[in-house]
């Protein structure tokens, strides 16, 4: 397949703290990834990497043949992260969405915005949003412009099932139309609703690869804690022996 | 935050006091270190990682952006500024009609003038750059002259190595002097008036573009 998203021996450190060792992702056009981990594994990192705000301390990663951060000023990138309305309180969705869309006046008819149910609240302050509808609202400002490339990071915060289940429906469209799509989360049962693969990341390595189709969520879940308990406990083992 | 406000106020007054009244030039200097102030908390308000977040991930997102925030900053601080400056003035003391009218209200227009375009230039240099403690950076940047002039000495720096590094700093004491090079009272001075007002907003222009990079390039950091 057409890969988008190449990344081959992806190592960060801060200092001397390894984040990353030696990561490699392929997302191809049309796929959705997932990435899962526990918290403090990398994810949040890779995401950065991934749009070009950190450098890798060794590695390569290209989109569309170009490093990030060249791939990101050219044709942008949809990028969905954690308390993004913070800075944004007292303007409106459709100011926000003036950013990053040109027809204002379609953004009614746009079959994503539609899915999304964001109309009624486009002229409200973002402060005056429940979490779900701001959620809502940052969803459709990362994906109106139909960039190639998608980056979720935990997109499932703040929102209710029917959200949920609406939020998997617009991310199969993009896919549809040929956007590789990589999904950070904590959420398994989500994980395994919209992603083609989802790879466990320990300790800045990705330690196992799971397709999901098939799968039950308990299943998901065993493999899960499998393979997270079998890393730390071979990390442990490896300092005991050091 | 409010005492160092005060304490600046106090300082920079009392540089000038042999030149004018001290409550005079209180009155001169509290308007727009107010107004730095509260744009100190509007531009770390606008610094946030999620806002820049937001911006970058466009395509051709830039300094363009970072401009037109910036640009906007400007206008609200003109709003800001303007009144309390009208009350300033208006609150100063009116000399009688022998003693000229105009004269003091042309100076302190002269000086808040340029004191308000050199206050912004400072404040949205130091908003860009710093992560946190705005206000305290940049009153410890206003400072610098008054540093050098009473550390500069004491190091045993040489007095143009001092002229030279005051360069660095924003120019309110050539703020200050304009109106009288203006009058062409103090033709000593002229030069030195004239390269410092000229040169400061370059070098702030080339120091925002420089953080706008960042903030475009790298904006996902902690949250200031």
């Amino acid at each position: 397949m057409d890969a988008l998203v190449e990344a081959r021996g992806v190592q960060h450190a801060i200092g001397t703290r390894a984040i990353l060792t030696g990561l490699a992702l392929s997302i191809a056009r049309g796929e959705v990834v997932g990435v899962v981990g526990p918290n403090g594994a990398g994810k949040s990192t890779l995401g950065r990497l991934l749009l070009g705000f950190l450098s890798p301390t060794s590695g390569t990663i290209t989109i569309g043949g170009t490093d990030p951060m060249t791939y990101r000023r050219t044709h942008g990138v949809g990028f969905l992260h954690e308390d993004g309305g913070r800075g944004w309180e007292h303007a409106t969705p459709r100011a926000l969405l003036a950013l990053h869309v040109d027809d204002l006046g379609a953004l009614t008819r746009d079959p994503i915005c539609r899915t999304l149910g964001i109309a009624n609240h486009l002229d409200r302050r973002v402060a005056t949003l429940s979490k779900g509808q701001w959620r809502a609202c940052q969803l459709a400002m990362m994906l109106l412009p139909r960039t190639a490339f998608l980056l979720l990071d935990e997109p499932e915060a703040g929102l209710d099932p029917g959200a949920q289940g609406r939020l998997h429906e617009v991310l199969a469209m993009r896919a549809a139309a040929g956007a590789a799509i990589l999904v950070l989360s904590h959420h398994l049962d989500s994980l395994a609703s919209v992603t083609q693969r989802i790879h466990l990341l320990v300790r800045g390595g990705f330690h196992d690869q799971i397709d999901p189709t098939g799968m039950s969520l308990s299943a998901l879940r065993a493999r899960y804690i499998r393979g997270v308990d079998a890393t730390l406990a071979h990390h442990v083992m490896r300092g005991r022996a050091a | 935050m409010l005492a160092a406000c005060l304490v600046s106020v106090v300082c920079l007054a009392s540089v000038d006091a042999a030149r004018a009244e001290l409550v005079m030039a209180i009155l001169l200097y509290t308007p727009p270190i107010l107004a730095l102030m509260v744009m100190g908390g509007v531009f770390a308000h606008w610094r946030r990682a999620s806002v820049w977040t937001t911006i970058a991930q466009r395509a051709g997102a830039g300094l363009a952006d970072g401009w037109r925030l910036l640009a906007l900053a400007a206008a609200l601080y003109l709003v800001l500024l303007l009144p309390i400056v009208g009350l300033a003035l208006r609150r100063m003391p009116i000399p009688s009609p022998a003693a000229g009218v105009l004269h003091p209200v042309e100076r302190a227009a002269v000086f808040v003038s340029a004191w308000g375009i050199i206050s912004f230039l400072t404040v949205a240099t130091v908003a860009v750059l710093a992560r946190r403690g705005v206000a305290g950076l940049m009153i410890c940047w206003m400072a610098v002259p008054a540093v050098l002039a009473f550390a500069g000495p004491a190091m045993g720096l040489e007095k143009e190595v001092t002229e030279s590094l005051a360069y660095l700093a924003p120019p309110f004491h050539a703020a200050a002097r304009l109106h009288d090079v203006l009058m062409g009272e103090s033709a000593d001075l002229t030069r030195r008036v004239v390269t410092h007002l000229l040169t400061f907003p370059i070098l702030c222009a080339g120091l925002i573009t420089l953080g706008l990079q960042r903030l475009v390039d790298a904006p996902t950091e902690v949250d200031p």
